[in-house]
């Protein structure tokens, strides 16, 4: 199981300093007792986490709707997904540093707070990991049986196993609307227990499905540059820049619904998660910054139809959307944690270890199957996209 | 589509087609043959159909982008002006400049603006406003594809475009600008 073909010696290299360098800034931040580890860890555990899982409702998607057109470009998310149990094992390690994110770990402090003691029930140990650990093994079951169903057709060429993904992708959609709602409320929301927002886990959901789709055209145009998936032309590039152009503007439909109806309302145990954020001039900036780096920006590149269909463009708005979606997640847990305004190094350092083992799994899945779903009946439509053909209702 | 009036001592040469495929053939080797397409008329929007006539990139995305800025401004306008300076009303304790609070009313607008006038500029450009007399060809909002062939200088033309449409399956070919 090699991935060397995708990869020269020296990204190889590359990519294990990335590691080394994670690992290092984990070492570091346990040897200095920093309070920003654990957090840091959680940030970048969660945030990976999502990319695979936007890959995963990307795919869930594509087959639920019947999609033609993203075939082509199918075993890209499929192998994002791989991701799934190692960004599992991940989450579960925040076991470690529970009492460093959490208040509601400390029982004199839940004793002390009447809401706490109420929320016990809920928010306690050995509940808060148990749900945790059946939620991310839902998660792999449905990532292993979509992976099987779609790399069995390359094999045996069965129509059968396209009806089945349909079949899976429609049941997982609606378990994992479930799972991430209770997911999110648990793992993040829970940071600040006494704050609560309906909308949070919908929130969540907007910024993991824009960043998973912005992370795979950005992986499609790395590959396409490198001559593998010729195949995928201007055309597709430009359904992902719409998908993206158009979810960018979920995200800030979705932190409007929020920060609106909070702001409205003017109830303490509410306004308290936005106090956090723009309490000091620090975190006000990384606030409005929030904003710009997901919104406004993408929106105002994205807006021209050239611009989606350009690669550098595309490539440019996609990572602006990853970086504003891990600051979106720095602002949904520092400011809790009560932490100052300041991006630290085992933070980043953190965030390039997670990165270099995402793309490790992300190749080593890439290369268990061919890169097109050679029998899928869909290929032909998304192969024609933008040709004549297809334009003239052939498919 | 660009819609010019009609003009005297030009021929205009219609071609029906019962499919798709076709009046797009059609139109591709009409181009190619150097006649001038003066417009083709389809019940549904077909794909491809303005890379094959060749036409350049609408403008209407532009006014539609300015008339949003307008809605945008009028909205943000509208609220501050009545709400913080002319009229200002304690509501609960909020600060008169709320402005959160004036977002839903300025996206509104900004929809409202753009989508009007870009529809209305729309039907200006293409003659098909309330009232208008432009008549159109019979079943073309239902199961007819039409390509009006307009003649330049050259005589031949009309029985070059002609042949251009039984070639590709016109079911009719007629002569005539009264659709025009």
């Amino acid at each position: 199981m090699s991935f060397k073909d995708f990869i020269s010696d020296r990204e190889r290299r590359a990519l294990m300093g990335l590691l080394a360098l994670g690992a290092l800034g984990f070492v570091a931040g346990w040897l200095s007792h920093s309070a920003r580890l654990w957090p840091g860890f959680l940030l970048n555990a969660f945030y990976f986490l999502t990319l695979a899982l936007g890959a995963m409702v990307f795919v869930s998607i594509h087959h639920v709707s019947n999609a033609g057109w993203s075939t082509a470009i199918r075993r890209i998310p499929e192998a994002m997904m791989g991701y799934v149990p190692l960004g599992a094992v991940m989450m579960l390690l925040t076991f470690f540093g529970r009492r460093a994110i959490y208040r509601w770990t400390h029982e004199a402090v839940v004793h002390s707070d009447g809401v706490l003691s109420v929320k016990a029930w809920l928010l306690n140990t050995p509940s808060f990991f148990a749900r945790m650990a059946i939620i991310l093994a839902i998660w792999i079951a449905f990532m292993a049986l979509l992976r099987r169903e779609s790399f069995r057709q390359d094999e045996d060429g069965r129509l059968e196993h396209t009806m089945r993904s349909k079949k899976i992708s429609a049941v997982f959609l609606v378990v994992f609307a479930l799972t991430f709602s209770l997911a999110s409320f648990d793992w993040l929301m829970s940071i600040e227990p006494e704050f609560y927002s309906t909308i949070y886990a919908f929130y969540c959901f907007s910024g993991l499905f824009v960043s998973g789709i912005a992370a795979i055209a950005i992986l499609v145009i790395w590959l396409r540059r490198r001559g593998f998936l010729p195949e995928v032309g201007e055309e597709h590039l430009h359904n992902l820049g719409k998908l993206i152009f158009g979810f960018t503007t979920f995200w800030a439909y979705i932190w409007i619904s929020q920060y609106l109806l909070i702001y409205y309302a003017n109830l303490p145990e509410e306004t308290i998660y936005y106090i956090r954020q723009m309490a000091t001039p620090g975190w006000y900036g990384l606030f409005l910054l929030n904003l710009f780096l997901n919104w406004i920006i993408p929106f105002v590149i994205l807006l021209p139809r050239q611009a989606k269909r350009r690669e550098g463009w595309l490539m440019i708005a996609c990572v602006i959307v990853l970086v504003g979606h891990w600051l979106d997640l720095y602002l949904m847990i520092f400011p809790q944690i009560g932490a100052a305004a300041m991006i630290g190094p085992y933070d980043l350092m953190l965030g390039m270890g997670f990165t270099a083992l995402f793309l490790y799994t992300f190749l080593r899945s890439l290369k268990q199957a061919a890169l097109l779903p050679v029998h899928d009946p869909y290929l032909q439509e998304s192969l024609a996209l933008g040709s004549h053909e297809a334009e003239a209702g052939v498919y | 589509m660009p819609a010019t009036d009609r003009q005297p001592n030009v021929r205009y040469m219609a071609g029906f087609f019962k499919r798709e495929r076709d009046v797009l053939a059609a139109v591709r080797e009409a181009r190619r043959a150097g006649l001038q397409i003066h417009d083709v008329y389809t019940p549904f929007a077909v794909h491809g159909m303005d890379r094959a006539m060749g036409l350049r990139r609408s403008r209407l995305t532009w006014i539609a982008f300015v008339a949003g800025v307008m809605g945008l401004a009028a909205g943000l306008a509208l609220q501050i002006w009545t709400s913080v300076y002319d009229w200002p009303l304690n509501v609960g304790g909020a600060p008169f400049n709320s402005f959160p609070l004036f977002i839903p009313v300025t996206f509104e607008l900004t929809v409202l603006f753009s989508g009007l006038i870009a529809i209305g500029m729309l039907l200006i450009r293409n003659r098909l406003w309330l009232f208008s007399k432009r008549r159109v060809f019979d079943r073309v909002t239902d199961d007819l594809f039409v390509c009006v062939i307009k003649q330049s200088d050259a005589a031949s033309d009309a029985e070059e475009a002609a042949k251009v449409f039984t070639r590709h399956g016109a079911i009719r070919v007629t002569e005539g600008d009264q659709f025009v």
